[in-house]
């Protein structure tokens, strides 16, 4: 015998005659003796004869005329339009969209804000040297400033994100000559004036000499052999020092670099300690001297980047020796 | 005050034959088959939607697209199902764009409006194949109109299919294209809720 929970589900299809002979036979069973079971086929089977009994109505006369005359017109079934979906119900749509609209403005604001210029320099200097050496490189920076060009330029260089970097590298010989070899983007458009690619402009080597024209004699044997060239600056003054600019084989930078420091005999500058507490931004300084690579992988912990080009040019300052 | 159109016994052409004709440019045999189902069409339109106007263009609008689909129906099911489906689509599409309006249609069969041609829509006979429709009092029919304008439009059409349209549940399934089951317990809930909704009014 069934229970009336097994037999309740399928009274509505009972109604219908949906059901499978076996199953309607336990049904019939059941309900003969179950008087709940009966009220509930009772109350189906009045329902399904209301429905049945709802009222037709008969179209309108015209209906066929009405049906040929959209087929005529090219009438289409009223369909949902975009703005349905888009603001209808208007009062959820407009205000769900109002709300998305204005979370999505703050979060644009929020994250698509440029930073201050002035910020992006600070961050960078903050991030990549101790004050110490910032004091020191824009000192030095000062003092090499070429004749006829605005100081007031470097400062824009750097608020580009440019700044120098400088790494100070031990050089050979025993008169413990220093010399700093410095990314020289802040020159870069200053040396296009005189003809040089700057994207080739990599480094700057200071050199501390008494004579300058000595050092660029120097320089011109040394690229003699190895296909490069001086370029003169004319309006470089031996008053705040030579600036030139040599163009040669990328190989070849260091060993010009170390030859030409050992063969100007001129005293060292006094840097303190050719300590490098930066990380890395060397970029492309001497690439090919074993020696540096190895200096620059255990000091500076970096990968040197591989040159980008076949020659590059190196920017050589001449400043008087330091008493 | 009966006008139901209904086919002729001895009216040879079947769907079928009508269609095929239609395919092949006959214009009179698509007017043959909107006379013999536009009573089919306005009834389930109007049971659905509760009102005259919405019910007429859903009607009217889907022997337009049978007009304009004719080409691709290849007889997969029969006209009347094809037909069923075509109004059940279009009347729930006009539910949606009511309720986007937050309106619900709603017209008391009391008291039948006007229709656009100013024609006032005639009342038949209901469906007396159905069990027991002589002794349903006519104040629980009206009731029940009204209830049954609450229910969910996919419980609504399956009481309507079912016991309007006196389809089976195989036939239903067709026309919704979902499955015997699904049909199945579709019209158990829907005539749950209707009872649950009777109650309160008692």
């Amino acid at each position: 015998m069934r229970n009336c929970q097994d037999i309740q589900p399928d009274l509505s299809a009972y109604v219908d005659g949906e059901l499978a002979p076996s199953r309607r036979a336990e049904i019939e069973t059941h309900v003969a003796s179950c008087s709940r079971c009966q009220r509930e086929l009772a109350g189906l089977k009045t329902l399904a004869a209301g429905v049945a009994a709802l009222p037709r109505l008969q179209p309108a006369p015209r209906f066929l005329a009405e049906v040929r005359r959209k087929i005529a017109q090219g009438h289409g079934p009223e369909s949902i339009s975009w703005t349905d979906y888009l603001f209808r119900p208007f009062w959820l749509k407009v205000s769900l969209e109002a709300a998305a609209v204005i979370l999505i403005g703050m979060f644009a604001v929020r994250f698509m804000k440029p930073m201050p210029a002035g910020k992006v320099a600070t961050v960078e200097m903050a991030k990549a040297e101790k004050p110490s050496d910032v004091r020191r490189d824009v000192r030095l920076y000062d003092s090499l400033e070429p004749p006829g060009k605005e100081s007031k330029t470097e400062p824009a260089n750097e608020i580009a994100g440019e700044s120098r970097r400088r790494i100070p590298v031990v050089a050979g010989g025993t008169g413990g000559l220093t010399i700093t070899a410095t990314s020289a983007s802040g020159a870069a458009g200053w040396a296009q004036g005189l003809g040089i690619d700057p994207s080739k402009l990599h480094d700057v080597v200071t050199v501390s000499a008494k004579n300058a024209g000595d050092v660029m004699n120097r320089a011109e044997q040394l690229v003699a052999g190895h296909k490069g060239r001086v370029i003169p600056d004319p309006q470089s003054k031996a008053a705040t020092g030579q600036v030139f600019f040599v163009e040669l084989p990328r190989e070849f930078a260091a060993g010009f670099t170390s030859e030409l420091l050992q063969g100007s005999g001129t005293n060292a500058l006094a840097m303190g300690e050719p300590t490098v507490s930066r990380a890395g931004e060397l970029t492309g300084s001497v690439e090919t001297n074993a020696d540096t690579r190895f200096l620059n992988r255990l000091l500076l912990n970096v990968e040197v980047k591989p040159p980008s080009s076949t020659t590059t040019v190196l920017e050589i300052r001449v400043v008087p020796p330091a008493h | 005050m009966e006008r139901v159109i209904q086919p002729d016994a001895e009216d040879a052409a079947s769907d079928q034959e009508l269609l095929d004709r239609c395919r092949a440019g006959d214009e009179k045999a698509f007017d043959d088959l909107v006379l013999r189902h536009q009573q089919r069409a306005f009834n389930v339109a109007f049971q659905l939607l509760r009102n005259h106007e919405d019910a007429t263009e859903v009607a009217q609008d889907a022997f337009v697209r049978i007009y304009r689909s004719v080409e691709g129906f290849r007889g997969e099911c029969e006209f009347t199902t094809w037909l069923h489906r075509i109004v059940v689509n279009l009347a729930h599409n006009k539910h949606r764009w009511w309720k986007r309006r937050g309106r619900q249609a709603s017209v008391s069969l009391d008291n039948p409006v006007e229709t656009a041609d100013g024609e006032v829509p005639l009342q038949v006979a209901a469906n007396t194949d159905a069990p027991d429709v002589q002794t349903v009092k006519a104040e629980f029919v009206e009731l029940l109109g009204r209830r049954m304008n609450e229910l969910p439009p996919k419980l609504r059409e399956v009481l309507v299919l079912r016991n309007v349209e006196n389809l089976s549940y195989e036939q239903i399934a067709a026309v919704l294209e979902c499955s015997i089951g699904t049909v199945k317990s579709r019209i158990a809930r829907a005539r749950d809720a209707l009872r649950e909704s009777l109650k309160d009014e008692a």
